[in-house]
């Protein structure tokens, strides 16, 4: 299991990086929603970063990242920072307006490509089921992080209330 | 009736640690199939070849391609030395690879002329060339065999075909195990569905629990407690002190959540043990006291 910790390490880093240089430039969100979009950008970002290698997802991941938020400047230079890392080899995504799948494997497959981000790009059946499999384990590594960092969060959060 | 020798040669699946936390067990496997771990497993030279996906590093055995075919009867020592010498993350892909070619190997039939060998070798070359994705961890050389059952059609192309289906069809067999209670269902169809369902469980669950830390961290915060914190609680002082170089002069908007939360996450992995709720408790008691000291 020191494989998966390492990528949680990983993906703690990254997300520490990118919370921030979120905090440098953003003015103070009030609002739950722009607080819980921003958390998501930089945890997204941070996972891809994190596998920062040449998987179709990861890059993906970031150049959808950078096209929701085009106008926030520290979306950009975070983006920039991964581009660079990823030796700028960002895809540009182009959605499929309509399926037509004929049988079931091919309707669910499209459906799958709709989901792993930058799947509509591969072609080739076996590599998307390895991309899957590598985006599987980011995400769940992702969670993992979040789900423990939420719970420590409530724990602290309970006691500063009770020391007040 | 041809026969060739199937060599998988696909970088194993990043999963395996995750999935085959079984020993290595001993198993009185013949020479060629070790031959056969022993190549399937791609060594990752480069940077770049690593990227791919980093967890092949782990199963980083020496590649003798060449070797393969000049000596057919390998002995049982050098590979056992060689997989002894991986570390255990290893052993769990070896011996699910030993099972299933022990079961191809079982229903083969056995005959064997080496010309007829490096003829096929050469045509099937052709084709995995053709049919390769252009991997960079898979150098040239590799060529993959394989061994046409009985009935079944032997020409190169359909024989490359049934290679790249049994590569799917691996594959499916790995997100099966990756995937919970994905292991009763067979066919692709269903599989997919459980797999799809799992992604966007994974997808939902990330935005619910952002939702839910930006709900539950404190916004109002002070900037010289996180230099103090972060250098009082972090284990590893480099880590410690790259934080507090990078760390902004401004108010963060996640301060409990930067600090607290994730650096104990941080710690707890770096102690790669699991860390109970109590520990957590401590450290933020610590944490407190540490706040109402200071004005």
């Amino acid at each position: 299991m020191s494989t998966y910790n390492m990528v949680k390490q990983e993906f703690i880093k990254k997300w520490i990086t990118t919370l921030h240089m979120l905090d440098c430039s953003v003015e103070h969100p009030l609002n739950v929603t722009e607080r819980k979009n921003a958390i998501k950008l930089s945890s997204d970002i941070a996972m891809a970063a994190a596998r920062s290698g040449s998987t179709v997802w990861s890059r993906a991941l970031i150049s959808r990242s950078g096209n929701k938020t085009a106008n926030k400047p520290v979306a950009r230079r975070i983006l920039k920072k991964a581009r660079n890392r990823l030796k700028n080899r960002c895809l540009t995504l182009r959605r499929n307006g309509n399926f037509t799948a004929k049988s079931g494997v091919r309707k669910r497959t499209e459906l799958l490509k709709s989901l792993v981000p930058g799947g509509e790009l591969i072609k080739n059946k076996d590599y998307l089921i390895r991309e899957t499999l590598d985006y599987i384990v980011y995400l769940r590594a992702q969670v993992d992080v979040m789900r423990t960092v939420a719970a420590v969060d409530s724990v602290t959060g309970n006691l500063t209330n009770d020391n007040k | 009736m041809a026969t060739f020798s199937y060599f998988q040669n696909y970088p194993h699946s990043l999963l395996d640690p995750l999935l085959f936390p079984t020993p290595n067990s001993s198993v009185d496997i013949t020479g060629i199939i070790d031959q056969n771990i022993l190549h399937s497993l791609p060594n990752v030279s480069t940077i770049e070849d690593t990227s791919v996906y980093p967890f092949l590093d782990e199963y980083n055995v020496g590649k003798t391609e060449s070797d393969s075919f000049k000596k057919q009867a390998n002995t049982t020592k050098t590979a056992t030395t060689s997989s002894s010498s991986c570390d255990q993350l290893n052993n769990g892909p070896s011996t699910t690879t030993t099972n299933g070619k022990v079961r191809r190997r079982k229903i083969k039939n056995n005959s064997n002329s080496k010309e007829g060998v490096e003829g096929r070798k050469r045509k099937i070359q052709r084709s995995e060339v053709k049919e390769k994705r252009g991997s960079k961890e898979e150098p040239p050389k590799d060529y993959i065999h394989v061994r046409a059952r009985r009935g079944q059609a032997t020409d190169s192309h359909s024989l490359a075909e049934r290679v790249r289906r049994e590569k799917i069809s691996e594959r499916m067999r790995t997100l099966q195990k990756l995937v919970p209670g994905c292991d009763k269902v067979t066919g692709k169809a269903l599989m997919l569905d459980e797999i799809i369902n799992y992604v966007q469980t994974l997808q939902n669950q990330v935005e619910f629990l952002s939702m839910k830390l930006a709900s539950t961290s404190p916004v109002v915060y002070d900037s010289d407690l996180d230099g103090l914190i972060l250098t009082s609680e972090m284990g590893s002082p480099d880590v410690g002190t790259s934080f507090t170089n990078t760390m902004p002069p401004t108010t963060p908007i996640f301060p409990s959540l930067l600090d607290n939360s994730i650096l104990h996450t941080h710690a707890q992995l770096q102690e790669g043990g699991g860390e109970e709720k109590e520990k957590f408790v401590d450290r933020s008691g610590f944490n407190d006291n540490s706040f109402c000291s200071f004005p």
